[in-house]
């Protein structure tokens, strides 16, 4: 009964296919340095646009469809996604809820909040201080930059902008399994007060997973569009956005459809990690006072990360009681934490880093030239803003109660969405004008910061300079370019040094580089130059950035292409391989309970067949087998014949029955 | 759709008009790069360029020189907003249209002032 086809198609097993290599596809990558045109060539008007809201702690993904803007959920029918990836000594890659579940026992390869050290050097203040809160190691990249350093494999170390990769690549997995098509183009978010190398970085990341990022968008900006978009209202809105990671306040003139952000301002370096850290010291110095036995524990690991877990989750508790109960059985051997925290107390303790919002808030009201009370709404985005200390600190700024009608931990993801749609052409009459958060500038002369585009200015912009020799001959000129608001460029943040090259040798001021700084809509800086005399573009070498050289980008894109698509193909097989081997289990139960009434030589015949399948199902698992029309028809046949067997089988054993009730009447 | 496609057509069309015309004017010439005269009040400045960059803002078209016209149409109107840079150009504004009247011999309350022909000699 086992037919003919089956072993025909058996047969075909002697040429197994191996998973094909495929050809290696290379992402055009737009040039950071472009010494080219300034002019896009191209503006690709990209088809579907999901928005990616790439969080510090969560992340989301929404679309617009049909002019309304949602949510995708994930599969744990979660709407937002924990941005933490974890490596496994078996080789795993987790991402998200799974990956924040097995982080007490995973702590040195458990990466969260590594959005704080995306686009900044080992040595900044900030990683440095960072250092000493996080579980897992951060370690000095060949460029300078911090990057992060797994203990399991062989070691590898991570850039932070891989590691939100990952999540990135989550995310694009989510919106394709909700919208079952492709999902190629995204907005992606990030902090208002992002500077250059940051930004630039949460690009790559998404570039590394095979992402089209048609924008960059600031995050209190997104928000404003999900808020605007549903309100219809004109007026002057202050977007409040404290998050997990970072700070920004965004003040805009909305107008018509029309977002206009007039100011901005930020600390990226502000956010619900801060006010954890403040609670884990505390229930630490709780803990060592009571103390019994001697151990160190801000040394074990393990209960650092289980002190934090329980902070996290007293914090938000807070945000609804007034009192909690901090519960850590067996934290070390025989001791336990327990005692309650009341909001009160952690209103005090969290105060400096409520306070610290404050000043960038006047900021941003007074870079707009605005009063607060020219303000009329407020909304809060991000999870912190749920404290209830931070909503009456802001609305006794404003004088005002703010607004709750949008949804603190959705709304930026909606917003890039919007401006997905926006940009795909789906959604029409509205337009975002955001500007540049950081004064953008040169070095002159004994290290003074010369601005050329001031901060809040909007996007894109440009500003030409020329420059010239300052000795005959010269036949080469150093830009060191920065963003900062300090008056030394020693306290504000180098981008990019560049090099003029190939000058023709001329007495000196007479040669005329015009240079030319353009900062387009994703808030990432370009410099070009031109030879007035000659008209010929000038050379241009751009080196001290921070970031990934273009080829460690391309070579790590590559890779990520090969793998995923192979990493799909495999997937899906693996997919039939599996059911192969449940029709198997139940093909030989079958054999088992039917045994008295199967004949032999139907029992000879399928367990045959079965250990052929057998070996089907192992060499597909080894790698040696690679063929899905292979297995499926297995899968059929053997379905079938089963099924047959026991249909005969159920057949004989009610004549059985029939017989004993003839034979043996009562 | 026919008519839908025409009317597209037709708006990239008068973006691209309004791009070529931004980029054709001197760069200095806030009030012509806004299309409006002097005298005009601030917010109605804002106005015009909200209004002026859903038409010609590089995420509203495809055409490569939007860039560069909405580079212009963003300082013009900045400018103008501002009083330090705008004071200096409307005393040269009001010099000139002075000049135009005299040069015609017209008086000070003509009704040909308020003509567009007049508007557009004196721009």
């Amino acid at each position: 009964m086992f037919s003919i086809t089956f072993r025909q198609s058996l047969r075909t097993t002697g040429s197994t296919c191996r998973i094909p290599r495929l050809p290696r596809l290379s992402l055009p990558i737009r040039r950071f340095y472009a010494s080219g045109s300034t002019i896009k060539a191209a503006v690709h008007k990209p088809v579907k646009v999901i928005g990616i809201d790439l969080g510090t702690t969560n992340s989301a993904v929404a679309v617009v469809e049909g002019e309304m803007p949602r949510i995708l959920e994930n599969s744990q029918g979660d709407r937002t996604t924990p941005s933490i990836v974890a490596f496994t000594t078996r080789g795993d890659v987790l991402v998200g809820a799974t990956a924040k579940r097995q982080a007490v026992v995973n702590s040195e390869n458990t990466f969260y909040a590594t959005k704080r050290l995306i686009g900044r050097k080992f040595e900044d203040d900030e990683v440095q201080n960072d250092i000493s809160h996080l579980s897992y190691k951060v370690v000095k990249h060949e460029n300078g930059d911090a990057w992060l350093q797994t203990t399991v494999g062989e070691n590898l170390s991570y850039s932070p902008s891989q590691i939100g990769g990952f999540v990135l690549k989550e995310m694009k997995h989510v919106a394709e399994t909700n919208l079952n098509s492709e999902a190629k183009n995204a907005v992606i978010t990030v902090p208002a007060y992002f500077n250059d190398s940051q930004r630039q970085a949460t690009k790559t990341a998404g570039e590394l997973v095979g992402l089209n990022v048609v924008r960059i968008v600031n995050e209190p900006t997104a928000a404003s569009l999900a808020y605007g978009m549903n309100q219809k209202k004109n007026g002057l809105l202050a977007v409040y956005d404290l998050g997990g990671g970072t700070f920004d306040i965004s003040v805009l003139d909305i107008d018509d459809g029309v977002f206009e952000v007039r100011s901005t301002n930020g600390d990226t370096h502000l956010g619900g990690e801060d006010f954890d850290n403040v609670l884990v010291k505390y229930i630490v110095g709780k803990f060592k006072d009571s103390q019994k036995g001697d151990e160190d524990i801000t040394k074990n690991r393990m209960a650092m990360q289980r002190i934090k877990e329980a902070a996290e989750k007293a914090k938000i508790a807070l945000s609804h009681v007034h009192k909690t109960r901090i519960q850590i059985p067996f934290i070390v051997k025989d001791e336990n934490i327990d005692f309650e925290l009341a909001e009160s107390e952690l209103d005090e303790m969290t105060m400096h880093l409520i306070k610290k919002t404050m000043e960038p808030l006047k900021k941003a009201i007074s870079d707009a030239d605005l009063k607060r009370s020219d303000i009329d709404e407020v909304i809060m985005v991000g999870g912190m803003t749920r404290m209830p200390r931070i909503r009456r600190m802001v609305g006794d700024f404003f004088n005002k109660k703010p607004n709750t009608e949008v949804n603190p931990d959705e709304a930026v993801a909606i917003g890039a969405a919007i401006q997905g749609a926006v940009l795909s052409g789906e959604v029409k009459d509205v337009l975002l004008l955001d500007v540049t958060p950081l004064t953008l500038g040169i070095e002159t002369y004994g290290g003074l910061f010369s601005p050329l585009i001031p901060r809040n200015t909007t996007v894109p912009c440009k500003i030409q300079t020329t420059y010239s020799t300052a000795v005959d001959g010269q036949n080469s000129i150093d830009v060191n370019v920065y963003q900062g608001e300090r008056p030394l460029v020693r306290d504000n943040k180098l981008i990019g040094k560049f090099k003029l090259t190939d000058i023709p040798p001329k007495p000196k001021g007479v040669p005329k580089i015009q240079v030319s700084f353009d900062i387009d809509a994703d808030g990432i800086i370009k410099v070009s130059a031109l030879d007035k005399d000659s008209g010929k573009r000038a050379s241009i070498t751009v080196f001290g950035k921070t970031g990934m050289s273009q080829a460690e980008v391309e070579q790590l894109v590559k890779q990520s292409k090969k793998t995923t698509k192979e990493d799909q193909m495999t997937l899906n097989y693996l997919k039939h391989v599996n059911n192969l081997e449940l029709i198997v289990f139940d093909s030989e139960q079958a054999i088992n309970d039917w045994s008295r009434f199967i004949l032999e030589e139907e029992k000879e015949s399928l367990g045959r067949k079965l250990s052929i399948v057998k070996r089907m199902i192992s060499d597909s698992r080894s790698g040696d087998l690679f063929d899905v029309k292979l297995i499926k028809a297995a899968q059929v046949e053997l379905k079938d014949e089963t099924m047959e067997i026991i249909q005969n089988a159920g057949q004989r054993s009610r004549d059985a029955r029939k017989k004993v009730q003839s034979h043996e009447p009562n | 759709d026919y008519n839908a496609t025409l009317k597209k057509e037709e708006l990239e069309l008068i973006k691209d008009k309004e791009i070529q015309r931004i980029l054709s004017c001197f760069r200095l010439d806030y009030y012509t790069i806004l299309d409006t005269q002097p005298g005009i009040a601030k917010k109605d400045i804002s106005k015009i360029y909200r209004k002026k960059s859903l038409l010609i803002h590089p995420d509203k078209t495809n055409n490569p020189k939007a860039v560069d016209a909405f580079d212009l149409l963003r300082k013009a109107s900045r400018a103008l907003e501002d009083d330090k840079e705008r004071l200096p150009l409307d005393s040269a504004w009001t010099d000139a249209r002075r000049d135009l009247i005299q040069e015609k011999g017209w008086t000070i309350s003509d009704d040909r002032l308020l003509k567009s022909d007049f508007l557009i000699e004196w721009r």
